[in-house]
């Protein structure tokens, strides 16, 4: 009901446009030339003539279209300003409310509370209104469908119309993406369009697993390239890099962890030796990129389930868990094999149901689960002991950016007086601060929301004014979470606001890891930092504290009283 | 030294002393060892002063059990971190234990310290609550009233030992009016103090305290009244552990070694101390200076690596 067979499609519109074209001119023009197609479409539409079978828009995704000519039409005019527009009245003739809506949904945010009072009031004056970021409010997601055919899906409604999601980066899906690329970006490397797709269509998911793909396909990458004659490794491959990672980007959002390991992989290569032959330069980049996983993931997962998870998981305890965490997954499966007695509580939620993996993957090794769905939160939690969840990053202000619903989650925990405990890597930290879901999230594809068959009865058309939001993360305040699990230490994620923390994990993570890995393997129950101090690294770590702040802002210093 | 001389010296220190702490008594005991120890390798000779530290925290009549454990670990990584370079082991030693008197000398000054620091915050005509013996809260007390600050204090009884009492001796003693008060008075106290201070067996790393039963509760009541916590400790009393609640809390921190070396089931036991969560702490006042909650695993991490 809610395809439309590829033809159809406004990207089909894009052929016109010379792939030059496309690629000289910016995202925003680009789009802003699709909403222009699309709105001529609806145009026609709307003053009646009904839907030919060359232009196959099925009549949700029309009425959706339909729905959007005010925030189109300034575009037909000024494609490449996206600015104001005083023809847009003209375009848009139909004086109908869902115009008038439309043309709300568009405007900036500054000017919406104004708008919202015109709208109500009903005269359609609103279309003349200078419109400031036509692609920006037009919030649209495109996703492919197993038969290649794409679809479009308008976000539009209550939401749409506040407009306080259409800052967040639509990704552009799937097989279509690729179409566009054309000959002249074939330039991409088929790894890396591989890995988007799979980014895209979440056979890959989870901010481990796609950090580790990242780099897998990166070493590919790495394999396969060959220094042109006139230029230098260390800053031809960079900029070589950087379209794919814009590629990537665009198939879904990045995330921390593969922020960070991409300024990793930049940092590496910029520091190659300019006359290092082109051979032993991949190999050492290979190597370090074996590294990084090895350091940062698999060793950083060990040394938290093996020190300091595994102390706080004790015989009798409750745990419920969140959603699917490999780090998560991996503590509660070594405590059980260490045989620590404790049972499991999985809750899940829609649209993911990532918590079936989990409960698989438990099942599986024998540990004991149960199963409940989010909204049976507050039934559960008397029985529970403790929680732990995964990150998808730690931001700079103690914040825990996670899975959608986890903050629910702390938030009942909290007033069920519950231990919050967050397993996080280290190299997802993040200087970014925030202190709501909104400024900085990621939208999914809102098809997954839908519930099949809710608006199917008498082929009822689903109202306009309703819109789905898919976010895929929340941050929780760290006022609710009582710990941080790292692989270096315990954390107070309250304390992450004190400024000296990311120096010290800038400075100390990488080296106090790097020199103590092997004996971290081999340790198997004393604390982390204790194998460290055996070893003979105790002179260099101390040194490196040695260069942390002596008064942190949380300290007063003596002398100042 | 084997066992039992460990622990007499360690006892017949305390008793000769009952104003130190007893983690300094233990440090001294430390010292002591370190003085007669026959090793010949570094190794060994940590690995002995690991078996003196086992043996007093074992000793049978003390609850503050965190504070020893604490103090001694420090110590050890104070005097072995930075003698790793020495051919001659005798010279090794010699540089050890002066390391030694030097770090027992900098544990010792650190109340003083503490009660220098504290002095501001006690303004004239305040009225104080205060829990429990505390060597440390009491010496701040009397420096403050040396230094002409006139206030009045509220100790709590603080059962199931009535320390309190001992505290209001000391404190009448020094010429501070005090009152005991009941532990179940605290909260009906509560409205006309102006501010609490505890000291603390140990600070853990979530910036929170291991004291006395009954912190906890009044932590509860001030906050609910909106009185500040202010918690005096010197850093020797910062302890590498993060618990979550109560429960989380080691046994050995809760009920004292008599009660464990019984093997009782702990359920019937009453414990001797109660975990406080840095939430409801205002500020932690240290020889490292004054401390929010948050800071202290900062610091926590500075003195232990």
């Amino acid at each position: 009901m809610d395809q439309t067979d590829g033809t159809g499609d406004p990207s089909g519109g894009r052929g016109g446009h010379p792939a030059m074209n496309q690629k000289n001119s910016t995202k925003a023009e680009r789009r802003a030339i699709q909403e222009a197609q699309r709105a001529r479409k609806a145009n026609i539409k709307s003053s009646g003539e009904s839907a030919s079978p060359a232009i196959p828009i099925t009549r949700k995704s029309s009425v959706a279209s339909s729905n959007n000519p005010g925030s189109c039409s300034p575009s037909t005019v000024a494609p490449s300003a996206v600015a104001s527009s005083t023809v847009a009245s003209s375009v848009v003739a139909p004086s109908s409310p869902s115009v008038d809506s439309a043309t709300a949904r568009s405007l900036s945010n500054s000017d919406q509370s104004k708008m919202a009072t015109k709208h109500q009031q009903g005269p359609p004056v609103a279309a003349a209104r200078g419109v400031t970021d036509v692609a920006r409010a037009a919030t649209r997601q495109r996703s492919f469908n197993s038969d290649g055919s794409t679809t479009v899906i308008e976000v539009g409604g209550a939401l749409g119309n506040l407009g306080i999601f259409s800052h967040l980066p639509v990704p552009e899906r799937g097989l279509n993406l690729a179409k566009t690329l054309s000959f002249s970006s074939s330039a991409i490397h088929p790894a890396i369009l591989k890995l988007g797709v799979q980014y895209s269509s979440g056979i890959i998911s989870g901010s481990n697993s796609r950090c580790i793909a990242l780099i897998h396909t990166m070493k590919q990458v790495v394999v396969d390239y060959e220094t042109p004659r006139d230029k230098v490794l260390c800053r031809d491959l960079e900029s070589r890099i950087k379209p794919y990672i814009n590629f990537l980007a665009q198939c879904r959002p990045l995330s921390v962890s593969m922020g960070n390991a991409i300024r990793h992989i930049k940092w590496l290569i910029s520091h190659t030796p300019v006359d290092m032959p082109d051979t032993l330069a991949k190999s050492k980049l290979i190597e370090q990129l074996d590294h990084y996983v090895e350091e940062k993931i698999v060793l950083a997962g060990k040394a938290i389930s093996e020190t300091y998870a595994a102390e706080k998981i004790n015989d009798g305890d409750v745990i419920l868990t969140y959603s699917c965490s490999s780090l998560v997954s991996k503590v509660l499966i070594d405590a059980h094999r260490r045989g620590r007695q404790f049972s499991v509580v999985v809750v899940d939620g829609r649209p993911r149901m990532e918590g079936r993996e989990l409960l698989k993957r438990l099942v599986r090794n024998g540990v004991k689960c149960s199963y409940v769905h989010i909204s049976a939160i507050s039934y559960v939690m008397p029985e529970i002991s403790k929680i732990l969840v995964g990150a998808e990053c730690l931001l700079a202000n103690g914040y825990v950016m996670s899975r959608v619903g986890t903050s629910q989650i702390a938030l009942v925990a909290k007033a069920f007086n519950v231990p919050v405990l967050v397993c996080c890597e280290t190299y997802k930290f993040c200087e970014r601060v925030q202190t709501d879901s909104i400024v900085h999230n990621e939208l999914g594809n809102p098809e997954d929301l839908r519930v099949p068959g809710l608006w199917s009865s008498g082929q009822e058309e689903e109202p306009t004014m309703m819109s789905w939001l898919n976010l895929a993360f929340d941050v929780t305040p760290p006022d609710m979470i009582t710990m941080v699990i790292t692989e270096i230490r315990l954390l107070s994620s309250t304390r992450l606001l004190d400024s000296s923390t990311p120096r010290l994990l800038d400075s100390t993570a990488p080296r106090l890891l790097g020199s103590s890995a092997p004996q971290l393997l081999g340790s198997s129950a004393p604390r982390l930092l204790d194998s460290m101090m055996n070893s003979s690294s105790e002179l260099a770590s101390l040194k490196v504290h040695d260069t942390c702040s002596p008064s942190s802002p949380n300290c007063f210093p003596l002398d100042a009283l | 030294m084997d066992k039992d001389e460990i622990q007499g010296y360690f006892l017949l220190t305390v008793k000769e002393h009952p104003e130190m702490s007893p983690a300094v008594a233990a440090i001294k005991t430390l010292l002591q060892v370190l003085n007669r120890d026959l090793a010949e390798t570094m190794s060994e000779l940590r690995k002995n002063l690991k078996d003196a530290i086992a043996c007093l925290c074992e000793t049978d009549s003390y609850i503050t059990g965190t504070s020893i454990s604490s103090g001694c670990e420090l110590f050890l990584r104070f005097i072995t971190l930075a003698a790793l370079d020495h051919s001659d082991f005798e010279e090794l030693k010699k540089i050890l234990l002066q390391r030694g008197e030097v770090y027992l000398e900098t544990v010792s000054c650190s109340r003083s310290k503490i009660a220098k620091i504290f002095r501001p915050f006690i303004s004239d005509g305040a009225v104080i609550l205060v829990h429990s013996k505390s060597r440390v809260v009491l010496q701040a007390l009397v420096g403050a009233q040396e230094k002409g600050k006139r206030f009045h204090v509220y100790v709590t009884e603080a059962g199931p030992d009535k320390s309190g009492v001992e505290m209001h001796k000391s404190l009448i003693a020094a010429g501070i009016p005090a009152t005991v008060v009941l532990d179940a008075a605290v909260g009906y106290i509560m409205e006309k103090v102006q501010l609490v201070v505890m000291g603390a067996e140990g600070v853990v790393e979530s910036g929170g305290i291991i004291n006395k039963i009954g912190s906890f509760t009044i932590a509860i009541a001030a906050k609910e009244h909106n009185k500040p916590v202010f918690v005096l400790a010197e850093s020797f009393k910062f302890v590498r552990l993060y618990p979550l609640n109560q429960k989380d809390v080691p046994n050995n921190f809760k009920y004292n070694q008599a009660t464990l070396l019984r093997h009782a089931d702990l359920s019937k036991e009453h414990p001797q101390s109660d975990y406080t969560p840095p939430g409801y702490i205002t500020l932690l006042f240290s020889d490292l200076g004054v401390l929010t909650p948050s800071a202290v695993s900062d610091e926590l991490i500075r003195l232990y690596l």
